[in-house]
């Protein structure tokens, strides 16, 4: 039996805590509302809808440590690597999730992917990543400690962004996710 | 063309490329699997495997070091692949049937 979304979320969350690489991550993007309910623990929140983009925020300098290669880790799920754009950007596709990998854009910024070879992935730069990297709470998920932007500074990134998104369907729905956790 | 339109397209458009994402790993994965014929107390490996419809056995004699952990992750690999790959059709086949409505949404 295919395994569901979340199952799926909850084993690649499991892997990157085995290889000891959960904790230079932070989660980002619908999938931090569904994990907000820990930390929230109110009756009356409920998370954004959940899509089958699942977005992680790194350092663009990680701790030097042994190697884990990403795509290799997630082989065996039936994750597949490709590259998007004509800048190469990967993502890590299944039919259940998208795996995608972010990290805060630098100077003057630059549409190319950004290398982390300790990792075997490339990631798209962002501005304003930092806002989101740099305020992190913790949270206990199933013996994981699991970073995820403080609610508050993940409700005011979706603000300044929403004007600069590309497309109509990611734009209107920032402030409607916002609105959810400052509520 | 709608919001929700434009977003199931996309969708289409991501659904198409794991298709082919898949059908390539299929195709890059090696052919056949491995089974040991018990002779006399000894062990004798075959590549199994089809071509042009017909069930080929091929004696290999004492396989390689890794070949057998290759052509088991293989045909783990091949079943896995074909299970998302006909997951992603059916995906295919709603969003297209979805996208032939007339509504603009």
């Amino acid at each position: 039996m295919e395994k569901s979304q979340y199952d799926l979320v909850v084993e690649i969350l499991r892997r990157f805590n085995e290889k000891g690489i959960l904790g230079d991550m932070v989660l980002i993007g619908s999938w931090a509302t569904v994990f907000y309910e820990k930390y929230f623990n109110a009756p009356q929140y409920s998370a954004s809808i959940k899509t089958r983009d699942i977005d992680f925020a790194l350092p663009r300098r990680i701790p030097a440590r042994e190697n884990v290669d990403i795509p290799e880790l997630l082989y065996d799920m039936g994750f597949i690597v490709k590259y998007f754009g004509d800048n190469g950007l990967m993502k890590l596709d299944h039919p259940g999730l998208i795996l995608e990998f972010i990290v805060p854009e630098a100077g003057a910024g630059s549409e190319l992917p950004y290398r982390i070879k300790q990792l075997g992935i490339n990631a798209q730069p962002l501005r304003y990543m930092n806002m989101l990297t740099e305020n992190t709470i913790t949270i206990d998920f199933e013996g994981m400690n699991m970073m995820l932007p403080h609610p508050v500074v993940y409700a005011l990134h979706k603000f300044i962004i929403f004007k600069r998104r590309k497309k109509q369907e990611k734009s209107d729905k920032d402030p409607e996710s916002a609105l959810k956790v400052f509520n | 063309m709608g919001v929700i339109k434009g977003v199931l397209k996309e969708e289409l458009q991501n659904s198409l490329g794991m298709k082919a994402g898949y059908e390539k790993a299929l195709r890059e994965l090696p052919k056949g699997s491995l089974s040991i014929l018990k002779r006399n107390g000894k062990g004798y490996y075959y590549l199994k495997y089809r071509e042009k419809g017909r069930v080929i056995n091929k004696y290999i004699g004492i396989p390689q070091a890794g070949m057998v952990e290759k052509y088991r992750t293989a045909v783990k690999m091949r079943k896995k692949y074909r299970h998302l790959l006909s997951v992603v059709k059916k995906q295919i086949r709603f969003l297209r049937g979805t996208l032939r409505g007339k509504e603009s949404i």
